[in-house]
């Protein structure tokens, strides 16, 4: 298992592992959170790759990550879904406004004109 | 074939993951493609959050499983002595939640639904809820 969190140029990313239930989305949903507040990147990447099962409380805390990081003017991103996690996503219409990558590489470079991926602090 | 499983437990977040231990296990004799085991596994885990979080609001209570298979018929019944659903019409409704604050989708009975062949729910507010299941292998 590797780094929880890591960056590219453009994004914060967190890589996600094993079995995400209500049980486990509950914990990561602070630790998410408190790691996008510390973070100067204001984009996020979701990376599902090491993710073998996914319930909708997986869904809930990729749309509750996702409102976070609009609000703060960045954009969340996916990458890395395996098939049974990609019906899951799709069950759920948050395809439609969530992005779906290959890899951390493409979500990057998908990201990179995305206002360079620095967070405006407030003047 | 036919078989037969009860189990009954905690209504803890961490025994989620047992419970889908629990279904891989039991449906192993029906060879299941990896489709079908995640789907067997996405709709108990769903089922099993219902009960904690929304039948006993996180408080104390069991949450029992039951698993039948008769020929290639798997039936799974959730049962659980938790608040019930006054209007379960509503709760199937795709996307909607009585707990928007806590980032819930929505989304549970809709994956049982799409996942399981069948889904029926019986419940009346303040006598519980059981979910049935069913899938043909």
């Amino acid at each position: 298992m590797g780094k929880e969190f890591t960056s590219t140029k453009n994004a914060l990313v967190v890589n996600l592992y094993g079995e995400i239930d209500q049980y486990a989305a509950a914990e990561l949903k602070g630790r998410i959170d408190i790691e996008i507040g510390a973070s100067s990147k204001k984009n996020l990447i979701i990376n599902l790759k090491e993710v073998t099962l996914m319930d909708s409380s997986g869904i809930g805390l990729i749309v509750g990550r996702y409102k976070t990081v609009r609000a703060i003017g960045g954009k969340l991103v996916l990458c890395g879904a395996i098939q049974t996690i990609k019906r899951m996503i799709e069950l759920s219409g948050i395809g439609k406004v969530i992005e779906c990558y290959k890899d951390v590489h493409e979500a990057d470079f998908a990201l990179q004109d995305t206002n360079k991926g620095e967070r405006n602090e407030m003047k | 074939m036919k078989n037969y499983l009860k189990a009954e437990f905690d209504a803890k977040g961490i025994n989620e993951g047992l419970a889908r231990i629990i279904a891989s296990g039991f449906i192993m004799p029906l060879d299941p493609t990896i489709e079908q085991m995640a789907d067997v596994k996405t709709a108990v885990s769903e089922a099993v959050t219902n009960s904690i979080i929304h039948g006993y609001e996180n408080r104390n209570g069991r949450v029992v499983l039951e698993f039948e298979i008769e020929e290639r018929l798997l039936t799974i019944k959730v049962h659980d002595r938790g608040i019930g659903i006054s209007d379960i019409a509503q709760a199937r409704q795709p996307l909607y939640t009585s707990k928007p604050e806590c980032d819930r989708s929505g989304m549970g009975f809709t994956v049982m639904e799409s996942f399981m062949d069948s889904l029926h729910i019986i419940s009346e507010h303040g006598d519980g809820t059981t979910v049935i299941m069913t899938k043909q292998f």
